[in-house]
C-alpha cells in the first residue's frame, strides 16, 4: 500500500450545496405543478405530496440564506434578508399550519418562494475561503 | 460539479439564461397554434387539449418563475394572471383556440418586461 499517497479533492460550499438540493427540489415541484390533476397508470400526483416538496423547498432555501451568513453585506442588504427570511419562515408556517390550501394557493407559495431565493442568491459578496485542498497521508 | 436542469442552471446562471428557455418554449407554444390554425382555420370551435395543454402549463410555470426573478412593478399584474390561467386550465383541461391563443398572449407580454 502507497502511503505516501497524495490526493486533491473539492468539496462544495455550503451555500453550493444548497443551491443544488434547492434546484433538484424545484425541479419536482414544476413536475408536480404540471401534472397534479393527471393520473397516470404509475403515478397519482395529490397537493399533498406537493406541499411536502414546497416544505422541504423552502427548509433548503432558509439553509441558503444561512449559508450567507460570512458574506460581506451593506446595511440595506441586510434589511433584504432578514426580510426574506421573515417571508419563508411564513411560507413554511402556512405550508404545515393550514390543511386547507388550494392549488392557487400552492402557486402563490411556490412564486413567493423563487422570488425571495433569487433575492438571495443576489446578496453580497463571499468572503473568499480556499475549496481545494491538497492532503498527503503518511 | 454537475450542473443538470433548468433550474438548477438558473440558480448557478442568470435570469437571461432562464429567459432565453422560456422563449424557445413560448415559440413551441406559438407552433402549436399554427399547425392547428393550418388544420382547422381560425375556428374558435376547435379545443385544444392533451399534450398541447400539458406543453402550455409548463411554459406558464417557467413564466410564473421568470417573473419571479424580475423587479418590474407589473409582475404582481402578471402573476395573478398567470395564476389564473393555470388554475382554470387545471379546472378545465381544455381550452378553446381563443383561450390559447390569449394565454400565448399573455406569455408574449411577459417577455417584453
Amino acid at each position: 500500500m502507497d502511503t505516501n499517497l497524495q490526493y486533491s479533492y473539492q468539496i462544495p460550499d455550503l451555500k453550493t450545496r444548497f443551491q443544488i438540493d434547492f434546484g433538484n427540489i424545484i425541479e419536482q415541484i414544476v413536475e408536480l405543478l404540471t401534472y397534479s390533476d393527471v393520473s397516470t397508470d404509475t403515478r397519482t400526483f395529490d397537493n399533498e405530496e406537493l406541499k411536502n416538496k414546497l416544505r422541504a423547498a423552502v427548509s433548503y432555501a432558509l439553509g441558503l440564506l444561512a449559508s450567507t451568513s460570512g458574506y460581506s453585506m451593506s446595511e440595506k442588504v441586510q434589511e433584504d434578508v432578514l426580510i426574506a427570511k421573515k417571508s419563508l419562515i411564513a411560507l413554511f408556517d402556512a405550508l404545515i399550519t393550514n390543511p386547507e390550501l388550494t392549488y392557487i394557493d400552492l402557486l402563490e407559495i411556490y412564486f413567493t418562494l423563487i422570488q425571495q431565493v433569487s433575492i438571495i442568491l443576489n446578496y453580497g459578496t463571499p468572503i473568499p475561503q480556499p475549496r481545494t485542498g491538497n492532503y498527503e497521508i503518511t | 460539479m454537475e450542473r443538470k436542469g433548468l433550474y438548477v442552471d438558473f440558480l448557478f446562471s442568470s435570469k437571461d439564461e432562464f429567459k432565453k428557455d422560456l422563449i424557445e418554449r413560448v415559440n413551441k407554444i406559438k407552433d402549436i397554434i399554427e399547425k392547428v390554425e393550418k388544420k382547422y382555420g381560425n375556428n374558435n370551435k376547435v379545443l385544444i387539449k392533451n399534450s398541447a395543454i400539458i406543453d402550455l402549463k409548463e411554459t406558464l410555470i417557467l413564466a410564473l418563475s421568470y417573473l419571479a426573478m424580475l423587479t418590474s412593478d407589473k409582475v404582481k399584474e402578471y402573476k395573478d394572471k398567470v395564476i389564473e390561467k393555470l388554475a382554470y386550465i387545471r379546472e378545465n383541461r381544455i381550452l378553446t383556440l381563443d383561450q390559447y391563443k390569449d394565454a400565448y398572449n399573455l406569455l408574449q407580454q411577459i417577455l417584453m418586461l
